[in-house]
C-alpha cells in the first residue's frame, strides 16, 4: 500500500545561481588560459566601446572596492585604479558561450538547467524538483555549487525557491547567503524589469517588491506596464513561466550509407578517411579534440562491427585518426560487405598544446597494448615499494591537473635507494666497526652504518601480501664507494636496494 | 708536395685544443664539421651533446641482474628540463625506470615526475618492440629526453636509433640516453659516446686523485653521501686516447656537481677502449 504522502505531487524547487562579476571573471579566466599573468590583487577592468566612448562594462571585486562602477568612463576608472590594473576587452559572445557551458556543467546536479534570458546579472537556473534523494539538503547543495564556482574563479550567489522568478530574484538580491530571506524585501530590479521602468518606480519611491504589492494591480499595469505585473505574478507563483532547458550539443558524428554492400578494402578506407575528415571539421569548429571515437559498420550477412579507440590526448588530427583506424579495417569481418558506416565521437576534451605526445601515446598503445604507457603517482607510504604506483595514461590521462593530483602526496623525508632490487637478495653482514657486507660474491668493507630505521607494514597488510615490507633498515657506506640498502629481520640480512 | 692534409691539420688543432677543453672533440651527429662534444649541449647546460645517443653502463662484476646508473640519468634529465620550456621525458623499458622517489628534488620539486612518461613494452614483447618504441620516442617532437633500455641492441638497431635521435633541422634536439649492461661494453654500437659509472671509493677520494674527482668543498652531507665517477670510455669519431671523467654526487636528490671532465685522466683499470 502506498502511503498518502507518497502520492502527493512533487513540490517544484528551483535553484538559481547568479554571477555578479561574470564578465570580469570570464575575461580573467580567458586571459590566464592565454598565458597572460594577472596578479590576484590587480584591478581587472572589462572595457566596452560604443560610438568611440570607452566605458567600464564590468570590473572585478578589487576594482569595485576602489570605487569603480559599471558604466563609468575608462579614463575615470584608470584614475581610480592607478597602475595596478589590467584592461581586458568585453566579448559578449565569449560570456554567453561560457554561461552556456556553465549551464551544461550544472547538469551534474540536475538534468534540467536553463539560462535566465532576461536582463541584468547572468543567472543559471537548476530545476532540483525531485532531487532531494540525491541532494538531501538545499543549503548544502548551494554551498557545494558556490565552492565549485569559486574553485573555477567565479563568484556565485545562490538561492532556492518554489519557482524560477522567485529564485532569480532572491539570488540576484542576496549579497550574502542569508541576507535577504523574503521576496518582499528584494529590490525591484531583482524582478528583472527594464531599467527605464525601474527608474520610473524609483521616482515614486517604489524600491522593494513589498512596495509593489501595496499598489493595486490596475495602477501597476497602467503605470509600469503589463510586463511588470507578469514578472510580479511569476515571482509569487500566480503565473507560469516557460522554461527552455539547455541541451548539450550533440557530439560530432558522420555517417556514410552505401548503395549496396561494399567489400573492397580501398573503398572502405577512403570512406573512413572521409568520415574522419568530416568529424575533424566539426571538432575544429568546437575547438575540441576527440578522446574516444567509435567506428560502426552495418554489414550484410554479418553482425554489426564496431571499433572503439581511446586517445591519449584529445585529437582533431584527421591523419592520425585515420591511421589508427586503418589496421582494424583490414581485420574487419564484413560478411558480404558494408552497407553503412558511422563514425561517432564518444568523448571530447579540450585540445592540449602537446598534440605530438598524444599521437605518440596512441601509436605505442596501439602496438604494445593499452597499459604500455604509464605515468607515476605517489602514495603516502613509508615502504619504498609502495610509495609509488603506475597509472596507465589512456585511462588516467596525463594532463597537468591529473598529474599534479597524482603527485600531491607527501613523501617520506628519509633516505631511500635509487634502485630497488626485484627481490631481496640474501647477504652476510658483520655489523659494527670494521664490519662488512658479503653480497653477490663480493665482500664490501663497511666504513659507516646509518640506521636502523624500523619500517613496519600497516596492520591491514598480511605477511603473505607484503613479504619484504617490514624490518630494520640500514644504509651501509662501503669503502669501495657502494651504498647499500639493507634489511635485517629474524631470518637474517638481505640487500633490498642500492644507490646507483 | 701537398704538405699536411687538411684533415690531419684539423685533428692536430683539435688535439691541442682538447688538452685544455673540457671534453674531447666529436663529430656532430649529422656528419658535419667537427665540433666540441658539449657544443650542442652547452646551451642546455649539459656535459653531453644533444641529438646523438649516449650509452651508459654501470661497472660491475658479471651478474644475472645488471644495474642502471639511475643517478646519472636523473641528473641529466633534470638538467635538460631546466633548460627547456616544454617537453616530456620518456623512460622506455622497465629496467630503465628509476625509483620515483629519487626523481624528487631536495626543494620538493616534482617536475621530472610530472613530465615523465614510462613505457613498458611488456615481457611478452620482443626486443624489436622495445627498439621500435625507442625509435618512435626519439622521433617525437614533444619529447625532450629519452632514457631507454638498450640491452641486446645490435649495431644495426643502434644506427637506426642514432638516425632517429638526430632528427631534422629546426626540430628540437633530444637527449638520448641508452643504458646497457656492463658485459656489453665491447659490443659494437653506433652510439656517439659510451660512459661507465662506478662508485667513487673513499680511498681514492681521500688520496685526492688528480683530475678524477672534483667535489664541492661545502656540501651539506660532506662524505656522508654517495658519489660516483662517470668515465667516458669511448667517443665515436674522437681522437685516440680521448677519455674523460666527471664526478657527480647525490644529496637528498641527484645533481651534477659541476665537476669538469678531464681529458686523458682515465684510471688504468678502466682503460680506454679503441675508438670505433
Amino acid at each position: 500500500m502506498i502511503a498518502p504522502s507518497a502520492m502527493l505531487p512533487l513540490q517544484r524547487r528551483m535553484l538559481a545561481v547568479a554571477f555578479p562579476r561574470w564578465s570580469a571573471e570570464c575575461a580573467r579566466r580567458t586571459a590566464r588560459r592565454q598565458g597572460v599573468a594577472i596578479r590576484s590583487e590587480a584591478a581587472v577592468l572589462v572595457v566596452s566601446e560604443s560610438h568611440g566612448a570607452r566605458t567600464v562594462h564590468d570590473c572585478c571585486r578589487c576594482a569595485a572596492a576602489l570605487g569603480v562602477l559599471r558604466g563609468m568612463s575608462l579614463v575615470q576608472a584608470r584614475a581610480i585604479c592607478g597602475s595596478a590594473r589590467v584592461e581586458l576587452p568585453h566579448v559578449p559572445e565569449r560570456d554567453a558561450s561560457m554561461l552556456r557551458a556553465c549551464a551544461v556543467w550544472c547538469q551534474r546536479f540536475s538534468p534540467i538547467t536553463l539560462i535566465e534570458p532576461s536582463i541584468g546579472m547572468p543567472v543559471v537556473l537548476i530545476d532540483i524538483t525531485g532531487c532531494d534523494r540525491i541532494h538531501p539538503s538545499e543549503p548544502a547543495l548551494e554551498q557545494q555549487i558556490r565552492r565549485s564556482m569559486h574553485a573555477r574563479g567565479f563568484t556565485a550567489r545562490t538561492a532556492c525557491a518554489a519557482n524560477a522568478a522567485a529564485a532569480v530574484a532572491l539570488a540576484t538580491a542576496r549579497r550574502t547567503p542569508n541576507a535577504v530571506r523574503t521576496l518582499e524585501a528584494c529590490p525591484v530590479r531583482s524582478l528583472r524589469i527594464e531599467r527605464t521602468v525601474i527608474e520610473r518606480m524609483h521616482e515614486v519611491n517604489i524600491r522593494r517588491v513589498g512596495d509593489l504589492l501595496r499598489c493595486t494591480r490596475a495602477s501597476l499595469a497602467s503605470r509600469f506596464g503589463a510586463h511588470t505585473l507578469l514578472r510580479l505574478d511569476q515571482a509569487f507563483g500566480r503565473a507560469t513561466q516557460h522554461i527552455e532547458p539547455v541541451r548539450p550539443r550533440p557530439l560530432p558524428a558522420a555517417e556514410r550509407i552505401f548503395d549496396g554492400p561494399v567489400a573492397a578494402l580501398d573503398v572502405l578506407q577512403i570512406s573512413t578517411q572521409e568520415l574522419v575528415g568530416a568529424v575533424c571539421v566539426q571538432l575544429h569548429a568546437l575547438e575540441r579534440g576527440a578522446r574516444e571515437i567509435e567506428l560502426a559498420a552495418d554489414c550484410a550477412d554479418a553482425p554489426r562491427w564496431t571499433r572503439r579507440l581511446v586517445f591519449g590526448a584529445p585529437s582533431a588530427n584527421a591523419r592520425h585518426m585515420a591511421g589508427m583506424l586503418a589496421p582494424s579495417l583490414e581485420r574487419m569481418k564484413a560478411g558480404l560487405g558494408v552497407e553503412r558506416f558511422r563514425l561517432a565521437v564518444l568523448r571530447m576534451g579540450r585540445m592540449m598544446r602537446q598534440e605530438a605526445i598524444g599521437e605518440w601515446i596512441d601509436t605505442l598503445c596501439a602496438r604494445l597494448g593499452d597499459d604500455a604507457v604509464l605515468r607515476c603517482g605517489l602514495a603516502e607510504d613509508h615502504r619504498p615499494r609502495r610509495a609509488s604506483r603506475w597509472l596507465p595514461v589512456l585511462r588516467h590521462g596525463f594532463d597537468s591537473r591529473a598529474t599534479a593530483q597524482a603527485l600531491r602526496a607527501r613523501v617520506v623525508q628519509a633516505w631511500r635507494p635509487s634502485l630497488l632490487l626485484p627481490r631481496a637478495e640474501a647477504a652476510t653482514v658483520a655489523l659494527g666497526s670494521g664490519g662488512s657486507v658479503r653480497w653477490r660474491g663480493n665482500c664490501h668493507a663497511v666504513r659507516s652504518w646509518h640506521g636502523p630505521e624500523r619500517i613496519t607494514p600497516p596492520w591491514t597488510a598480511t605477511a603473505a601480501l607484503a613479504p619484504d615490507d617490514g624490518g630494520d633498515f640500514w644504509r651501509a657506506q662501503c669503502d669501495d664507494g657502494w651504498w647499500l640498502w639493507l634489511r635485517r629481520t629474524r631470518d637474517g640480512w638481505s640487500v633490498l636496494g642500492m644507490w646507483s | 708536395m701537398g704538405g699536411i692534409p687538411d684533415e690531419i691539420r684539423q685533428r692536430a688543432a683539435l688535439l691541442v685544443q682538447s688538452s685544455s677543453a673540457l671534453l674531447p672533440s666529436l663529430r656532430c651527429a649529422a656528419g658535419g664539421a667537427p665540433q666540441d662534444l658539449c657544443a650542442r649541449g652547452a646551451s642546455a647546460d649539459l656535459p653531453i651533446e644533444l641529438g646523438v645517443v649516449h650509452e651508459w653502463m654501470w661497472r660491475e662484476a658479471r651478474h644475472a641482474a645488471w644495474t642502471v646508473p639511475h643517478g646519472a640519468m636523473i641528473a641529466l634529465c633534470w638538467r635538460m628540463l631546466d633548460s627547456v620550456q616544454d617537453g616530456r621525458v620518456a623512460w622506455i623499458g622497465r629496467h630503465a625506470w628509476p625509483v620515483p622517489r629519487a626523481c624528487i628534488r631536495r626543494d620538493g620539486s616534482r617536475l621530472l615526475l610530472e613530465r615523465s612518461l614510462f613505457v613498458d613494452p611488456g615481457a611478452s614483447h620482443s626486443k624489436d618492440e622495445r627498439i621500435w618504441a625507442v625509435q618512435q620516442s626519439l622521433a617525437c617532437d614533444g619529447i625532450c629526453a629519452v632514457v631507454f633500455d638498450a640491452s641486446g641492441c645490435s649495431m644495426v638497431a643502434s644506427r637506426r636509433l642514432q638516425l632517429a635521435a638526430a632528427r631534422g633541422d629546426g626540430r628540437p634536439a633530444v637527449l638520448a640516453l641508452a643504458v646497457r649492461p656492463w658485459h656489453e661494453r665491447l659490443t659494437p654500437s653506433a652510439a656517439a659516446t659510451r660512459w661507465a659509472v662506478a662508485p667513487s671509493s673513499l680511498q681514492r677520494r681521500d688520496a685526492g686523485v688528480t683530475g678524477a674527482h672534483v667535489l664541492p668543498d661545502s656540501t651539506d652531507e660532506g662524505d656522508d653521501a654517495p658519489v660516483w665517477i662517470a668515465e667516458l670510455l669511448r667517443a665515436r669519431g674522437a681522437l685516440a686516447h680521448a677519455a674523460g671523467q666527471c664526478t657527480y654526487r647525490i644529496a637528498a636528490t641527484w645533481s651534477w656537481s659541476g665537476a669538469t671532465p678531464c681529458v686523458g685522466a682515465s684510471d688504468g683499470d678502466f682503460g680506454t677502449e679503441p675508438r670505433t
